[in-house]
């Protein structure tokens, strides 16, 4: 008998990706990852408000880290990809679980909005993860902002006109490097474009609020005297991304934030519009 | 306390059998003591029934309830009340709530447990055999035959012997499964694994335990935990949030112990 006790059903690693509470642990170690790099890509970007060299020197630094930025990337991607598919495993496991529902409606007394819709803000931030590549490291969704250069003269990066023509440039021998800059300005400044930017954020924030909370309480590391502090958590990390990610798109939106074009290097077609 | 008697109109979900249709069907009960609990006022209910001074629409006879010690310790009083499981009242199953929790002229909703787990026997009355399954699969521990023990024979420091009572109050009610929006079953899992791993004699079988009863759980359609903590809220012996967050912990620690075995 106490053989049989013994015998443990499948554990190993394998349950990370079978059982309820590995879905939960994948989740958490995947969402993990993925709030280190947004806070991190937050001050990045805020470094917007330090100007162009000091936004264009960043960008330039990043695409200059070659193979490794595409280690990187695809480390995110796969981490997502992971994400995601723990998320809609428990969603539907979940769902299955509790198809009966109540009459009269269960008076919920301690969840949030924030953990109630979970799923929803998820589903926004994917849609606007897509448009954001697309949009500013493809350069697909808007090519007419996205195409911004700036060239090198006498040893400083200067900002180019819309009429630049960077094949034509290299191939005369000049070096230019992605105006970044002068990319996230224009492109936040159509309205539509800055709106999608704050509700993807407002979204983002509230699937952090109680995710980062949640991720705590998952891994085992919310126990007796610490809790009260990890319930703090994921509100505040939720508030610090709103404020600095909201920020952005409003101070292009209402003009707050313009492109500096001070010393643009201004060929002779330029006098043409 | 008042001697005023309270009227009430009760709506209760009445189903015949497992695959039956149920609905919610009105009931007036009128001369409820504010002293009585709320087990009591359903005997008041169906005395009415069977003597046929409650209008029962429909003829569903008296209403099918589990009940067995009345005094909040064997869990079995399982009902949704008003949507909340047990009621109102924090830290009360039903059978120890009073209606003097209610007021005169209140309309109270009352339903089964609700889960996929949990089916429905008859009106208020749901299996909760997946309980006893997940029990069987680990709830339990190893000890020598024989004459009983010393009671001191192994020391056990105050904390854990306070925390390990703390989640041994645990009364298998499956209120945490009621309240919680995926129909989860881990804080009761939870403050299984967590009394057993707290006490020295729960060592023997800490690996085996923990992931017998996660996949006993996860087999019977149990959810998964999403942290909303409305378990813990329901929870008529007020298991601590710390229960899952331990069955988490010990899981994660059982995989690991466990890989390639
Ligand atoms: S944890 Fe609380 S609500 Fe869940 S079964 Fe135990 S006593 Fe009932
Ligand atoms: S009848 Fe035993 S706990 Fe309520």
């Amino acid at each position: 008998m106490s053989q049989q006790s013994q015998t443990a059903k499948p554990g190993g690693l394998g349950a990370l990706f079978t059982s309820t509470i590995g879905l939960k642990v994948l989740m958490a170690v995947t969402g993990a990852a993925l709030v280190l790099f947004v806070v991190q890509h937050m001050f990045a970007n805020l470094q917007i408000f330090a100007g162009r060299e000091v936004y264009n020197e960043y960008a330039h630094f990043m695409q200059s880290l070659g193979k490794l930025l595409w280690v990187a990337r695809l480390g995110l991607i796969l981490i997502v990809v992971l994400h995601i598919w723990a998320a809609v495993h428990v969603a539907r496991l979940n769902d299955e679980a509790r198809q009966h529902r109540y009459h009269k409606p269960r008076k919920y007394q301690v969840t949030t909005p924030w953990a109630r819709y979970m799923l929803f803000s998820g589903v926004v931030i994917f849609l606007f993860i897509v448009y954001h590549i697309l949009h500013f490291t493809a350069g697909l969704a808007d090519p007419a902002v996205f195409n911004h250069w700036e060239v090198l003269v006498a040893g400083h990066w200067m900002p180019t006109p819309d009429s630049f023509d960077p094949a034509a440039a290299v191939a005369a021998g000049a070096e230019i490097r992605h105006d970044a800059y002068e990319m996230f300005i224009l492109g936040l400044q159509k309205p539509m474009v800055g709106l999608f930017y704050v509700v993807a954020n407002i979204a983002l924030a509230m699937h952090l609020a109680h995710a980062c909370t949640s991720m705590f309480q998952t891994l085992g590391l919310s126990y007796g005297k610490y809790r009260p502090f990890v319930v703090l958590i994921g509100p505040a990390i939720g508030a610090l991304l709103l404020v600095g990610n909201v920020l952005m798109p409003l101070a292009m939106m209402t003009g707050m934030v313009q492109v500096d074009t001070i010393g643009a290097v201004a060929p002779v077609s330029h006098g043409g519009h | 306390m008042s001697k005023q008697t309270m009227s009430l109109t009760l709506h209760i979900w009445r189903q015949p059998g497992p695959d039956r249709p149920g609905r919610l069907v009105p009931y007036k009960v009128t001369d409820v003591s504010p002293d009585m609990s709320f087990l009591e006022m359903l005997d008041v209910l169906n005395e009415g029934i069977i003597e046929g001074k409650i209008k029962d629409v429909g003829n569903y006879g008296p209403v099918v309830f589990d009940h067995d010690c009345r005094e909040g310790i064997c869990g079995m009083c399982s009902m949704v009340v008003n949507g909340e499981p047990h009621g109102p009242r924090r830290g009360t199953t039903t059978c120890q709530l009073h209606m003097r929790s209610f007021e005169d002229g209140d309309e109270i909703y009352i339903e089964p447990w609700r889960a996929k787990a949990f089916p429905i026997v008859k009106d208020l009355v749901v299996d909760r055999s997946a309980f006893d399954n997940i029990i069987a699969a680990g709830g339990f521990i190893s000890v020598n035959t024989g004459s009983a023990p010393d009671a001191n024979a192994i020391p056990i420091g105050k904390r854990d012997a306070d925390e390990a009572f703390d989640y041994a109050a645990c009364i298998g009610c499956g209120a945490c499964v009621a309240a919680c929006p995926n129909a989860s079953a881990m804080l009761f899992v939870g403050a299984k694994v967590a009394h057993l791993v707290k006490m020295p004699q729960g060592q023997v079988e800490r690996e085996s335990r923990v992931i017998n009863m996660v996949s006993t759980m996860d087999d019977a359609g149990f959810g998964a935990c999403t942290n909303h903590g409305e378990c813990s809220r329901s929870c008529p012996k007020e298991i601590s949030l710390d229960a899952i967050m331990l069955l988490n912990r010990e899981y994660m620690r059982a995989t690991v112990k466990t890989r390639g075995k």
